[in-house]
């Protein structure tokens, strides 16, 4: 592994948690927008993750250049080789990914008005949607599934906004459970649950589809591709463990202060194991290829 | 039969559907090159050809002589994708060479390879 691979890989890395940091705020601005004392944190959240996103999507771009100028760091900014990847599917997905931001920044501001409009809700919706397409389109353009058809490409679009939202919505989740009273949180928590779940099934699902068109089931155990992947199934299957022990076993009796925490820390805990999974996406997108 | 139940369902056959789909192939290659590697040539050679089994964007070709002496060439490296790529160098002394390529492919990744000829 080079510097330039180490880079790429944080820089991808830091891109996969903003960006689901950006999703799960925005969305879930929208989803506890009755909430108010959590609203302002929810803001700063989202707006925070929007910057980050901004500034991570811009540092791949230039690491991704200075990688194939081979030339050191200033390589980054080699013109020749910024114009080459800008006309690349590297850059249409910088483009991309910008767009998405600025439409998710739309909606975040269209969170602002206290006395909002019907028309500035279904306003806030629309570009929730456009920029959450936007971002996870962004993925479909680079990669080895920008190898496949168009229907992988609606199948990944789909696989990232699922799994961008339910890692980026802990935090919100973790709010609910700290500032919102005892009947709230667990109304907000059950609702949480109740829709994870069909997203869930949908996540895993076009995840196995892809993984079966990009490897058609070859080279599983005995390469480091299929080693990766092992590590992110085991991922997987452990936030699975973790979600369903919140929605079985804490959210039902969540009443006094230790439930409470116990119901926090297991929050934390689940996103250091998405972020785990997006470590190991992110080696999987970057260093090793499908064999097949 | 309940809506989720329905709407799970519609999922299941849209995955299924595309399980049958036939799955790719991984990155691409260099599919021929002139010379072609370990060729021993005896007229002078004017340029390098490579051929790539999909469209790519070639990004660096370094031709440099055994001892390591590098020969400049005058490559510009490609906006948009190609198969195929001829690279003009200048007149070779008799000796060995090695041609170093990287390339982008369309997923976005760095692909590199090399192969050595010997001009006579």
């Amino acid at each position: 592994m080079t510097e330039w691979d180490g880079l790429t890989l944080l820089a991808r890395w830091l891109i996969y948690i903003s960006l689901s940091t950006a999703v799960g705020g925005a969305i879930s601005l929208r989803f506890l927008r009755k909430q108010e004392t959590i609203l302002a944190r929810l803001r700063l959240y989202t707006l925070v993750s929007l910057i980050l996103g901004f500034f991570a999507s811009l540092f791949y771009f230039f690491v991704r250049v200075g990688a194939f100028s081979e030339t050191g760091l200033g390589g980054m900014f080699d013109p020749v080789m910024r114009e080459v990847l800008w006309q690349s599917p590297v850059g249409d997905e910088l483009l991309l990914r910008m767009l998405g931001l600025i439409i998710l920044f739309g909606a975040l501001l269209l969170t602002l008005p206290t006395n909002r409009s019907g028309r500035m809700g279904a306003l806030e919706v629309l570009c929730l949607a456009l920029g959450c397409l936007t971002l996870g389109a962004s993925f479909a353009r680079t990669g080895h599934t920008a190898q496949l058809d168009f229907f992988a490409a609606i199948l990944l679009t789909l696989h990232v906004i699922i799994a961008a939202w339910w890692i980026g919505s802990i935090y919100p989740l973790w709010l609910v459970t700290h500032r919102l009273s005892r009947e709230r949180a667990r109304h907000v928590l059950e609702n949480f649950g109740s829709l994870a779940i069909k997203a869930v099934v949908l996540l895993v699902l076009a995840g196995a589809v892809l993984l079966w068109r990009l490897t058609g089931g070859e080279g599983l155990l005995s390469t480091p591709y299929g080693f990766w992947l092992v590590c992110k199934g085991a991922m997987v299957a452990l936030i699975l463990v973790i979600a369903s022990y919140h929605r079985y076993q804490l959210v039902p009796v969540l009443a006094d202060d230790g439930s409470r925490r116990r119901l926090k820390k297991s929050l934390t805990l689940e996103k250091m194991v998405g972020w785990g999974i997006f470590g190991a996406t992110t080696v999987l997108s970057t260093l090793v290829g499908p064999t097949h | 039969m309940s809506s989720t139940f329905k709407s799970l369902l519609s999922a299941t056959c849209l995955m299924l559907a595309a399980i049958l789909a036939m799955p790719v192939s991984a990155h691409t290659h260099l599919v021929k090159s002139e010379p072609a590697d370990g060729a021993i040539i005896q007229e002078p050679l004017q340029e390098l050809k490579l051929e790539f089994a999909e469209p790519v964007r070639l990004m660096r070709v370094d031709l440099t002589k055994a001892e390591g002496a590098p020969i400049e060439i005058d490559f510009i490296p490609s906006i948009g994708p190609g198969t195929t790529y001829d690279v003009a160098i200048p007149e070779l002394a008799p000796g060995d060479y090695r041609v170093h390529w990287m390339l982008m492919g369309a997923d976005g990744h760095k692909v590199t390879g090399s192969f050595r000829f010997s001009q006579r």
